[in-house]
């Protein structure tokens, strides 16, 4: 029966919201913007807290081993090993498990020289990686693919380009096969990626986790060309001195710099192996002299990994207060929502109680009203999307791109969804008590004022 | 079988200080087709009683049955559909939904009938015809004179085909030219077969009435049996009718 | 008195309304609890942002150089060339000076190290963000030396590698390392060891720079040095006050004078600091926002609720004005009704908001509240609810008394 009844009760609805628009229209501002607070909030906790790769995050383990030395403690959480891991160590790791994926990253700048000679060269920001970054991280290819293992080793002069950088470079054309300058050397260019915005760049979370990705990416071991002019751009942390003399290899073997972040892809039945085999290392390292520190190496799944990052960061609580204020907006709203409806219904019991003696059942006022409340609250939900769009829109535009990609804060379906629900919701829970106290208006005879 | 039947029905209203006997004792009958006028003063329990007769009030003893009906145990749902289905309503203020068109007024009931669109139509612009509106389908009430508005509240008190016509005061709001037009609307009606119940302190209204019943602190008098007392306004007592409207 | 407000009916009519007290009550406490507890989040991070770094943040420009040509592997070269770019810099009209330096301060976080008197344990080191740069940077940066001298170019070494360095240190730091005042004269080690001790010979005043919290922001050392390195260097740039446009716009060409074999990047110190205090900026954008709309959509509340409410009295109101009650005290009457609805939440919220509190300063490192901020807060709130509920008033306290007639 009451679907039969649901075009009528909206019109009915449409006629009771238009006869009043005063209140009609303080509703929805108050409404949409109780709807809007919280759906910025919510996307913008969802941009910090997602799982960028649901698919197989599980499977992705950050690896820290902690050669810190004893005399001073290690700058970031206490008993946390460093963030990052030295040249040397990832090296050796990577040797003594050469069945596992995995892929050292850094971050460094480099000269690009235009083919255009009368262009000044500039500076890039390029990823230093392995051939294997790009197939753990799903990394799409619209051209070419990545280099492979052999590249890693000589190192090939190979490169892959984001899809930003080959819109910048090459106008967004196939350029496989192309040559790039950088630090005045030729690279060939063998891939080039799809748009792709991991959020938070999980592989980067340390120097770059909401910025946009880097335009180039080439094998890690350029980093010991002392030609090529790579200069290290991540976060570094060092104890000791730089070892003096001999080439920029012995250099990094010897050099306790941490500076390199560094991901391995584990199934589960590889993990404990792959556990013991870094602290096997690290045992054989304090035979070395190295690594004084109890043992203290950390094989962090993803999501734990970003999460302990966002907590670092303060992003993972700084979010959460957000979302906790912006419940309570909305619950501020809905009461509003219901002393406005509440007003209105009472004030127009007159109507009611017509209906209530022309044959309309209480349970029929209650729909009827319900119906009202969940047409406003649409009504006010479809405008708080609005305003959660104009003010991630606004705080998209605010946030420095250095730090926040452009677009990272965006309405996208998540919050639309979210903003449904939550107008839903909330037109449901503050309509309920005046529908209620609605049908218990008594049917009457007369149209009474006071 | 009676179209009405009341026996000894009793309700009253209290408050933490008094207690008021709005109807007491009251026992009527009225047999299908028959045009019913109740009067008296104001405060003697007309407001309660039209409650009550139109299944818009409960009350506290006796029995009340409407067509045949005992309607004293009915739940809400069932008390609704009497309503709609058996009982049309004319308010003295007309009572047209202001937000509604004249139309979409007269749909009302019909629609908590649950009838098709296409018999709605039909039985709309019928009752229009009626009372003579049926080119004013897609005005607003506002938009009326008062014997227009009361025309519409006709109309749409018949449109459900009602075996009943409670009338409050239906000439009160209107000059004494529209009121005669009004009354010989009713009598129509009454004519074609609907009992008719008209709550009126107007004489001239009640003399269109088959019978006539008085009201007086709450009792029935029916002028079948007793005379008419004469009033003395200054010794009504004070039962307030606003009391109703308090619950509301 | 003309009129008093009877507190007694006052209730009893409230009482009557139970409900809508009620919602407005709930709406307030809510309201005072949430704003209470964003205000605190902003205060602490508008201390952060408006906290004293003791540099002329607004005269300053900061210059990344990134050379590429093969020449800058020279030391000496490098060196060179640093020198020839501050003299351009300093030539330059509406320039006041410039200095040359590792990492710009505020922009958040940059270089540190561990320090302590020379010989005491490592363990009881203490960090300190370490900044390196030639003479002039505690003028241009604004900083004055309170204590012992600045630097000397003889303090500049001239060959790449560890030295003996005389460093200067902020009033914080020397304190932190040499408690009895003595600073001045003492030799410490940060990481150089007995071969290489660092030497105090000055102290600056109070500098700040964001580094992640805690007392090492303001303890700071600054080497002697022209740390030029093969691919980047950085100077800052202090204008004269007003030039500082002009001296922006032409800075790029007196880099690529003195050697063109380089990339040039400006930014103003507002930019930099922008990145030191990306967080802080974002934090107190948004909590203001949503404050100032949560305390617009409590002021709708309050006077969509009482509009309605005189709507439904207007006959009482009528009545009242026919039995002789002045404008005044209808107006009085909704005003003092909602001071003491407001008061009643205020109650309720102060509750709530040390409840959201403990919350929030266990979950999200929110502050405690503060009593002034609480009080003023409350102030504040009454004041909102007075005004919400003005309108309303006035046009009740306007209601003809004729009103009180007329029945429909």
């Amino acid at each position: 029966m009451s679907i039969r009844m649901l075009p009528y009760y909206l019109r009915l609805a449409t006629k009771s919201l238009l006869a009043t628009p005063g209140l009609t229209l303080l509703t929805l501002v108050a409404l949409g913007l109780g709807i809007a607070v919280p759906t910025a909030s919510l996307s913008i906790r969802h941009v910090f807290g997602q799982d960028p790769f649901p698919e197989k995050s599980d499977r992705l383990f950050n690896v820290r081993l902690d050669n810190w030395e004893t005399e001073s403690e290690f700058f970031g959480p206490a008993g946390e090993p460093p963030k990052h891991i030295t040249y040397q160590d990832m090296v050796r790791v990577r040797e003594l498990t050469p069945e596992i994926p995995s892929t050292g990253i850094g971050a460094a700048s480099i000269f690009l020289f235009p083919p255009d000679e009368s262009l000044r060269p500039y500076q890039v920001l390029t990823r230093l990686c392995h051939s294997d970054f790009f197939s753990m991280f799903n990394a799409p290819f619209t051209y070419g693919d990545a280099w492979s293992e052999e590249s890693d080793r000589n190192p090939d002069h190979v490169a892959v380009l984001s899809h930003e950088g080959n819109q910048k470079l090459f106008g967004g054309q196939d350029s496989v096969g192309k040559k790039i300058r950088l630090g005045e050397q030729e690279f060939e260019v063998v891939g080039v990626l799809a748009p792709w915005r991991p959020t938070p760049q999980i592989y980067d979370t340390v120097n770059n986790p909401y910025g946009t990705v880097r335009e180039i990416f080439v094998p890690f071991e350029h980093v010991l060309d002392d030609a090529l002019g790579l200069q290290r751009a991540t976060s570094d942390d060092a104890f000791g001195s730089r070892p003096q003399g001999g080439t920029l290899r012995e250099t990094y073997m010897a050099w306790e710099l941490n500076w390199i972040q560094f991901w391995a892809e584990l199934a589960p039945s590889e993990l404990a192996l792959y556990r013991q085999t870094v602290d096997d290392y690290s045992l054989a390292q304090k035979e070395l002299g190295r690594f004084p520190r109890p043992l203290n190496n950390r094989v962090q799944p993803l999501m734990g990994w970003l999460e302990e990052q966002a907590i670092q960061r303060g992003a993972g609580p700084g979010t959460d207060a957000l979302v906790i204020v912006s419940v309570l907006f909305l619950l501020v709203c809905c009461l509003n929502l219901t002393g406005l409806l509440l007003a209105k219904f009472l004030a127009r019991s007159g109507i009611l109680g017509i209906h209530r003696a022309l044959g309309a059942p209480m349970r029929s006022i209650f729909m009827q009203r319900l119906v009202e409340c969940v047409l406003v609250a649409t009504a006010g939900g479809v405008l708080g999307a609005i305003l959660a769009g104009g003010a991630l829109r606004l705080l998209d535009q605010t946030a420095p791109d250095r730090f926040l990609r452009p677009g990272i804060f965006s309405l996208d379906s998540y919050s639309l969804v979210a903003a449904l629900v939550l107008a839903l919701g909330a037109g449901l829970l503050s309509g309920v008590y005046p529908a209620w106290r609605a049908c218990r208006i008594a049917p009457a005879i007369q149209l009474k004022v006071q | 079988m009676p179209m009405l039947y009341m026996n000894d029905v009793v309700k009253s209203y209290r408050t933490d200080l008094v207690q008021t006997r709005a109807l007491d004792h009251v026992s009527l009958e009225i047999e299908a087709g028959e045009f019913v006028s109740v009067s008296g003063p104001s405060g003697s329990g007309k407001t309660t009683f039209l409650n009550v007769t139109g299944l818009l009030d409960t009350f506290d003893e006796g029995t009340y049955q409407l067509d045949g009906v005992d309607v004293s145990r009915l739940g809400d749902l069932e008390q609704s559909r009497i309503r709609n289905q058996k009982i049309g309503f004319v308010f003295q203020g007309f009572n047209l939904i202001p937000d509604l068109d004249i139309f979409d007024n007269v749909d009302v009931p019909l629609r908590y009938r649950g009838l098709s669109s296409k018999e709605r139509k039909r039985r709309i612009d019928e009752g229009l015809e009626r009372v003579g509106l049926g080119g004013r389908k897609h005005h607003l009430p506002s938009q009326l004179s008062g014997g227009q508005q009361q025309r519409v509240a006709i109309a749409r008190a018949l449109a459900g085909e009602p075996k009943l016509i409670l009338a409050d005061e239906p000439t009160g709001n209107l000059d004494s030219a529209t009121a005669y037009e009004i009354m010989e609307l009713l009598e129509t009606v009454n004519e074609a077969g609907t009992t008719i119940l008209m709550v009126t302190h107007d004489p001239g209204c009640a003399a269109h009435a088959h019978r006539q019943v008085h009201l007086l602190d709450g009792r029935l008098i029916d002028v079948r049996e007793e005379a008419v007392p004469t009033l003395n306004l200054s010794q009504l007592p004070r039962v307030d009718e606003s009391a109703t409207a308090a619950t509301a | 008195m003309k009129h008093s407000i009877h507190i007694g009916p006052l209730l009893r009519s409230m009482m009557r309304n139970k409900t809508r007290v009620l919602l407005l009550t709930v709406e307030i406490a809510v309201t005072v609890a949430v704003a209470l507890n964003c205000s605190a989040m902003i205060l602490q991070q508008l201390e952060v942002l408006r906290r004293d770094t003791g540099i002329a943040e607004n005269e300053l420009i900061g210059v990344e150089v990134r050379p590429w040509a093969a020449d800058y592997q020279d030391f000496q070269y490098r060196q060179r060339i640093a020198r020839e770019d501050l003299a351009a810099i300093r030539a330059m009209p509406g320039v006041r000076n410039a200095t040359i330096i590792n990492t710009f301060p505020l922009q958040g976080g940059g270089s540190s190290s561990l320090a302590g008197p020379l010989g005491s344990p490592r363990e009881e080191w203490i960090r300190t963000p370490v900044y390196s740069a030639d003479p002039q940077v505690f003028d241009t940066l604004g900083l004055e030396i309170v204590e012992g001298r600045g630097f000397r170019e003889t303090d500049i070494p001239t060959e790449p590698g560890p030295y003996i360095a005389n460093v200067v240190v902020t009033r914080d730091f020397a304190d932190a390392l040499f408690p009895e005042g003595n600073a001045i004269g003492q030799s410490i080690d940060t990481g150089g060891g007995e071969e290489y001790p660092d030497v105090i010979v000055g102290i600056v005043g109070h500098m700040f720079t964001p580094y992640g919290g805690g007392p090492m922001e303001t303890r700071i050392t600054f080497f002697p040095r022209l740390p030029s390195s093969t691919q980047r260097s950085q100077y800052l740039v202090r204008a004269e006050p007003g030039a500082v446009d002009q001296v922006y716009a032409s800075l790029t060409q007196t880099f690529v004078n003195v050697e063109p074999r380089r990339a040039v990047a400006l930014r103003t110190m507002d930019e930099i600091k922008a990145g030191g205090y990306i967080q802080n900026n974002l934090m107190v954008d948004i909590y203001t926002v949503v404050v100032l709309l949560l305390l617009f959509v409590t002021a709708l509340g309050i006077f969509g609720i009482t509009a309605y409410s005189v709507t439904q009295r207007t006959k009482q109101i009528g009545t009242r004005r026919a039995l002789g009650a002045p404008k005044q005290a209808i107006l009085h009457y909704f005003l003092a009704e909602s001071t003491l609805v407001s008061l009643i939440g205020l109650g309720l919220g102060l509750i709530g908001a040390y409840g959201l509190n403990v919350l929030l300063v266990n979950h999200a490192g929110a502050p405690k509240l503060d009593p002034v901020l609480v009080l003023v807060g409350s102030l504040s709130l009454w004041m909102l609810g007075l005004l919400a509920t003005w309108a309303p008033a006035q046009r009740a306290s306007r209601l003809s008394p004729a009103l009180a007639t007329r029945t429909v």
